[in-house]
C-alpha cells in the first residue's frame, strides 16, 4: 500500500470517529427520549384523546373556601376550581396526578383532603369531578392543567393533554376577586355514550 | 545477454484488498444492535395479563404462583360460574344508559390457600374490560358497597398476605371448601359481556366464558 494511500486511510478513519463521537455526544439519550410524554394541546371544551380515556375541561371557578364531604377548607390564597369529564377507554382507569402549570412554569398539585382524583371510570361511562387547586392570584393568567394518562410516571412516556384554561388576566381578576365558599361534589356519573365504550 | 523483460501488474484495489472485512460490516452492525438492546418483554409480561388461564367452559381449575422476594405463595382454585343477570343489583342504580350485571360465581379451595384481594372483571367482545367499581350512580354520599369484592366468604378470609408477602394464619372462622361470591358491574346499555376475568394482579388471570 503506498504511503499516501495509508496517510489518507488513516485521516478518513480519525475524521469518520470524530464525527461519530460529534453526532453521538448531540443526539438526546435513550433515556431522556423515553421520559419525553406525549402532549396534546387543547382548549376549554375540547375533548382529548389519551391512552387511557378522553378528557375534556369543561371550566374554571373560583373562591377562598371549598366545601367538600361536610369540610370547609378555606385559604388565604384562592382554590382554582376545574371542572372536567373523562370517559375511560379500554378499562377501568381513573384521573391522578392533575396539575396546574402557571404561566411562569409553576406547578401546583391537588391538595388533600379535597379531593384529587377523578375516579373510577367505567369504559363508555362518562364521570365528572371538581379538581380544587390552591394557588396565588399570580399564578391565575395563563394558567394550563396537565392531566397524564395514568399517575404512575405523570405522563412521562405517556399521553399528556396540557389544556389552556383560557384565563387572561381580566379573567383572572374576575376569578381572584371571589370569596364566596362554594361547595365541590364528588365524581358525578354523567353516563353512558350511545353505542357503548369509546 | 538479453535484458529481462518488466510486466506490469495492476495492484489490487482497496475495496478487493479490504473485501472481507467489508463482508463482515453487515453482521458486525447487526450484532452491535443486538448487543445494545435489551428485552422490553422481560418488564411488560411480567405487568401485563399476559398468562391468562382461559377456559371454554363455566369452569376453571387456577393454579399460580406468586413471589415476593423470597416468599413464592401458591394459588390453587377452582372458580365456576353459576350465572349472570341484568338490572337485578336491588340497591344499585346503573347510570343513564347503562345497564348492571350481576355475576355469581362458585369458589373451591383448600382453607390454606390465599385468596383474598382479588379482582373480578367483565370483558366485552371487543376486548373492553370492566371493572366492580363506577358507572352506578349512588345516593347522597353513600358509597358502593359492591365496588370491590371479595372473593372469599364473609367472616372467612381464611389465610391473608402481608406485605412482603408473608401468609398469615387465617383469622375468623374456619373457610368452607366452597363458596360463592357475587359481582355487580355497570357496563353500557348495549354492550354485551361475553366473559368473567378473576385475578390476583398480573400476569396470571382465570377467564370464563359467558
Amino acid at each position: 500500500m503506498a504511503t499516501t494511500e495509508r496517510t489518507l486511510t488513516g485521516l478518513v478513519t480519525i475524521a469518520a470517529l470524530a464525527i461519530g463521537v460529534a453526532v453521538t455526544s448531540r443526539l438526546p439519550s435513550a433515556d431522556s427520549i423515553a421520559a419525553q410524554p406525549f402532549v396534546h394541546q387543547a382548549a376549554i371544551g375540547e375533548t382529548v384523546s389519551l391512552r387511557t380515556g378522553q378528557v375534556t375541561v369543561d371550566g374554571v371557578d373560583a373562591t377562598t373556601a371549598v366545601k367538600q364531604s361536610g369540610t370547609t377548607v378555606k385559604t388565604s390564597a384562592h382554590w382554582l376550581l376545574v371542572t372536567m369529564r373523562f370517559t375511560a377507554a379500554r378499562e377501568p382507569s381513573a384521573l391522578a396526578g392533575t396539575t396546574l402549570k402557571a404561566a411562569d412554569g409553576r406547578t401546583y398539585s391537588a391538595t388533600r383532603p379535597l379531593q384529587s382524583t377523578c375516579g373510577a371510570g367505567q369504559p363508555g361511562i362518562t364521570i365528572r369531578c371538581t379538581i380544587p387547586f390552591e394557588v396565588p392570584a399570580d399564578a391565575l393568567a395563563g394558567a394550563h392543567l396537565l392531566v397524564p394518562a395514568a399517575l404512575l410516571g405523570q405522563g412521562a412516556g405517556d399521553d399528556l393533554a396540557d389544556v389552556d384554561l383560557g384565563i387572561s388576566t381580566t379573567r383572572a381578576a374576575e376569578l381572584a376577586a371571589i370569596t364566596e365558599p362554594k361547595t365541590v361534589t364528588g365524581v358525578t356519573v354523567v353516563g353512558a355514550q350511545a353505542g357503548g365504550g369509546s | 545477454m538479453t535484458e529481462p523483460q518488466r510486466v506490469a501488474i495492476a495492484s489490487p484495489t482497496w475495496w478487493r484488498r479490504n473485501r472481507l472485512a467489508l463482508a463482515a460490516l453487515l453482521p458486525m452492525l447487526a450484532l452491535a444492535v443486538g448487543a445494545s438492546s435489551f428485552r422490553y418483554a422481560t418488564i411488560y409480561r411480567p405487568t401485563t395479563f399476559s398468562q391468562g388461564q382461559i377456559s371454554s367452559t363455566a369452569s376453571q381449575h387456577f393454579v399460580a404462583s406468586e413471589s415476593f422476594g423470597e416468599v413464592t405463595i401458591r394459588r390453587d382454585v377452582t372458580i365456576s360460574l353459576t350465572s349472570i343477570a341484568t338490572d337485578r343489583a336491588g340497591s344499585v342504580t346503573a347510570a343513564p344508559g347503562a345497564t348492571v350485571h350481576v355475576v355469581e360465581l362458585a369458589f373451591a379451595a383448600a382453607p390454606e390457600v390465599p385468596l383474598t384481594q382479588c379482582v373480578i372483571e367483565l370483558l366485552d367482545a371487543d376486548g373492553r374490560v370492566y371493572g366492580t367499581a363506577g358507572g352506578k350512580v349512588m345516593t347522597g354520599t353513600a358509597r358502593d358497597a359492591t365496588a370491590h369484592p371479595e372473593c372469599t366468604p364473609p367472616g372467612a378470609p381464611g389465610p391473608q398476605l402481608d406485605l412482603d408477602g408473608t401468609v398469615l394464619p387465617p383469622a375468623g372462622n374456619p373457610r368452607p371448601t366452597s363458596w360463592p361470591v357475587t359481582a355487580t358491574f355497570a357496563m353500557p346499555a348495549g354492550v354485551t359481556p361475553v366473559a368473567v376475568r378473576v385475578h390476583w394482579g398480573p400476569p396470571h388471570f382465570a377467564q370464563l366464558p359467558l
